[in-house]
């Protein structure tokens, strides 16, 4: 062994030597734990997705359970479809200038209003 | 057995398990704070307020945490972002949390025989950059490229600040050397 190598090896032992002196909690993660925020934001956006779903298969079940039948359902369908394609056609572009903004800020309200702070990490 | 990282992460991330979380700031509270404690110059208080945040702000980003780094440097690196932004909130109110102004320090084994006084005293007359490095490779551990992570740096940058400082310790040090 060199000198020099020496005594690199003898200062990094000096400059390791706190390692192995940990701090004690000291209650800090109780501190942590009881700051941390309610984490609504998961389950909110879940709920969000999952009540239109179950909204639509309710009342897919209802409309069954009433007696309609498949042939009714999709003929609800097309009508529903045509009528959308209808008031589409007759939106000037001044109306689309209007309503893809508040669609465009409605998802992004919806989806990206619970997203945790950006980390460069 | 204690869990592993990966696997209280998951719970967190999949069940909202807070006290998988809680579990995570127990493993890794003492590493965040000694290396905030660097930052503030030993300011406990300062240095706990800061890992408190620290640790708030894991857990609300933990879903964008893509295991690219081990999760104590992804820590390390909001830690040290947390340290940064105190700082400049601070310029200008009050004097700097930063690492001590550089002091003059006359290594004396023959007065003090203490050689952590005189490490200690030697790693302030480093640069605050300097100081940080050596804290991250030497007490925390960290490989190169770890800290180059945390501290934004090039890995080059890194490589120069440790040799550079470790070449300043020996010659602030030489009076320990036997062979001197």
């Amino acid at each position: 062994m060199t000198p020099l190598s020496s005594e690199d090896a003898r200062l990094e032992t000096w400059l390791r030597r706190d390692l192995d002196a940990p701090l004690p909690d000291n209650g800090f993660s109780a501190r942590v734990l009881d700051a941390l925020p309610r984490q609504q934001g998961r389950a909110l956006r879940w709920g969000r997705i999952a009540a239109p779903i179950a909204g639509a298969l309710a009342g897919l079940a209802f409309a069954l359970w009433q007696g309609a039948h498949w042939s009714d359902l999709m003929s609800g369908v097309t009508q529903l479809d045509q009528a959308t394609f209808s008031v589409s056609n007759q939106l000037t572009d001044t109306g689309w200038i209007v309503i893809l903004p508040i669609a465009l800020a409605f998802f992004a309200i919806e989806f990206l209003s619970d997203d945790p702070i950006e980390e460069k990490l | 057995m204690t869990p592993s990282d990966p696997e209280l992460l998951t719970r967190v991330l999949v069940a909202d398990d807070r006290a998988a979380f809680g579990e995570l700031v127990l493993q890794h509270q003492s590493a965040v704070r000694r290396f905030l404690r660097h930052l503030t110059s030993g300011d406990a208080a300062l240095a706990d307020d800061l890992a408190q945040e620290t640790f708030i702000q894991a857990y609300r980003g933990l879903a964008r945490f893509r295991g690219e780094a081990s999760f104590p440097t992804w820590l390390f690196g909001i830690a040290h972002n947390h340290w940064r932004n105190a700082r400049r909130q601070q310029r200008g109110h009050a004097p700097l949390m930063d690492h001590e102004a550089e002091k003059e320090m006359v290594p004396s084994p023959a007065h003090s025989a203490d050689l952590r006084q005189d490490l200690s005293a030697a790693l302030r007359q480093l640069p605050p950059d300097e100081q940080t490095a050596l804290h991250l490779c030497y007490q925390q551990g960290l490989s190169h490229s770890e800290i180059a992570h945390v501290l934004g740096w090039p890995l080059g940058t890194v490589k120069t600040h440790l040799a550079r400082s470790k070449e300043k310790l020996r010659q602030l040090l030489a009076v320990w050397n036997p062979q001197t």
